[in-house]
């Protein structure tokens, strides 16, 4: 092959993306072409030092914050009104999520639903704020928690949330029987703000797992049930990881390692874990 | 989109994105509120729209339409710079090398002994000089980490363009940042 041709493919080896047959080509020809090599050796180089050194921007924390704030009032149909909140400042500010969610029936705009939406905009800012995304451990290759996450997005994506929609841990919980190898704990948090929602029939890591659905305010909490096989290495040290922006906790108690997945912030995801582990515990 | 669970689905599955969306903005229009324009413009397109969203691939999708926000925006306020980057297709299709003519404030003094504040100084200006259609797929693809198929979806261009595209904007980061630094440029950054 000639080094002209070599130029080109060149960059798709570094980027890992030849196949097998165009990367022993290549390795074939850069273990006899010096000048090949030296190209090979300053575009790695390159790479390496633009990966480390360009400039990455955050989205600014006004923006995030006007994307929250267009998310929450854009695609409701106009409420109308109060007169007494015509022309005042409070005119653009939209219901508080949760009184929307509970279709609550008065739709008066007042100072106690804006102070909620700037407090739980405020959150979402911290949350998922750009320093938090960045410093956050790079999970590069955590197979299973990308699984987690990839079926987190899926049971988002498809209206297959739940197999089984409930918040009685007694009808939940025993729909799991025989459909999966180990039984998660199934309880409902609600007074804690986590409301149990339904379970569903996942599959991870080639095997059918248990995963319940819980609402945090407006986001939702995806917890899978796996077993630890025998053999395998029982990791009780809860560790979190972000991935694409969501954000993932894993634990083990017992035969079960728990898999939390949620665009919830760090610290509600541990006291939706610390919930779920003294659940656990109480139950022996 | 009334439906309050489609609404949170985009939120969830959108917003974080966020990050990406605005760096890819930043990179394309050059400058801070520009971007927060686009980006601004870019979800509300993507709200309108979502029904069309198949997925799984929420970034790509939405860089997607991002991209091409930037792209509406700059033949209203850089059109240059898009003209150029007909004049570098038309150059790659007919196999001719192109000549980059970096922005002159990109030009300085040669120096061989530089801090790495100023190499990075250097790397980052040499990358906001490249033509666009090179500047886009080296942000893509070395900053933010995309493979070569999700490049291909989001620029709206042939896996085979996206090879070439990296290895000529690359190729002008190499002789511009080596000439520009001494032959030690690409080795201490």
């Amino acid at each position: 092959m000639d080094c002209d041709r070599i130029a080109t493919l060149l960059n798709a080896y570094i980027d890992g993306e030849l196949d097998l047959s165009g990367t022993l080509t290549l390795e074939g020809h850069l273990a006899h072409c010096r000048s090949c090599k030296e190209k090979h050796d300053r575009l790695a180089n390159l790479t390496a030092d633009l990966r480390n050194s360009l400039e990455r921007y955050p989205a600014p924390a006004d923006l995030r914050e006007r994307m929250t704030l267009m998310l929450a009032t854009r695609p409701l149909p106009q409420p109308a009104l109060p007169p007494e909140a015509r022309g005042s400042d409070l005119v653009v500010v939209p219901m508080a999520r949760q009184e929307r969610d509970r279709g609550a029936g008065s739709r008066k705009w007042g100072r106690r639903q804006f102070l909620a939406l700037a407090a739980s905009i405020a959150g979402v800012a911290v949350v998922s704020g750009a320093t938090t995304y960045w410093l956050m451990p790079h999970a590069e290759g955590h197979g299973m928690a990308e699984e987690v996450v990839a079926s987190h997005i899926r049971s988002l994506m498809a209206s297959h949330l739940t197999d089984i929609a409930s918040a009685d841990q007694h009808t939940v919980k025993p729909w799991f029987d025989g459909k999966v190898d180990v039984a998660p704990t199934v309880a409902d948090y609600s007074t804690q703000g986590f409301a149990l929602m339904g379970g569903r029939l996942d599959y991870l890591d080639r095997r059918p797992v248990a995963a319940l659905v819980y609402r945090h305010r407006a986001h939702l909490i995806n917890m899978f049930a796996c077993p630890v096989l025998a053999g395998e290495e029982r990791e009780t040290k809860p560790e979190a990881l972000s991935i694409r922006g969501y954000n993932v906790l894993y634990w083990t108690a017992g035969d079960v390692t728990y898999w939390a997945v949620s665009d919830v912030a760090p610290a509600d995801l541990q006291t939706f874990r610390n919930l779920v582990q003294e659940a656990t515990a109480s139950r022996g | 989109m009334t439906d309050p669970t489609q609404r949170d689905a985009f939120e969830q599955l959108m917003l974080p994105h966020l990050d990406d969306a605005f760096n890819l903005a930043r990179w394309l229009t050059g400058n801070r509120s520009d971007a927060e324009d686009v980006v601004q413009e870019a979800y509300l397109k993507a709200l309108k729209h979502f029904a069309t969203y198949r997925g799984p691939e929420a970034r790509a999708w939405l860089l997607t339409i991002v991209r091409r926000c930037c792209f509406s925006w700059l033949k209203v306020n850089r059109s240059q710079q898009l003209t150029f980057m007909e004049d570098e297709a038309i150059a790659e299709i007919a196999g001719r090398p192109t000549v980059v003519a970096l922005h002159p404030k990109a030009v300085e003094t040669p120096e061989t002994q530089l801090n790495d504040k100023e190499r990075r100084k250097h790397l980052n200006s040499a990358v906001e000089n490249l033509p666009l259609a090179y500047r886009e797929v080296v942000v893509l693809r070395d900053l933010q980490g995309l493979s070569y198929k999700e490049i291909a979806e989001i620029a709206e261009i042939p896996i085979g363009t996206v090879m070439s595209r990296l290895a000529r904007g690359r190729d002008h980061l190499l002789k511009h940042l080596e000439q520009r630094l001494g032959g030690e440029v690409a080795h201490g950054l």
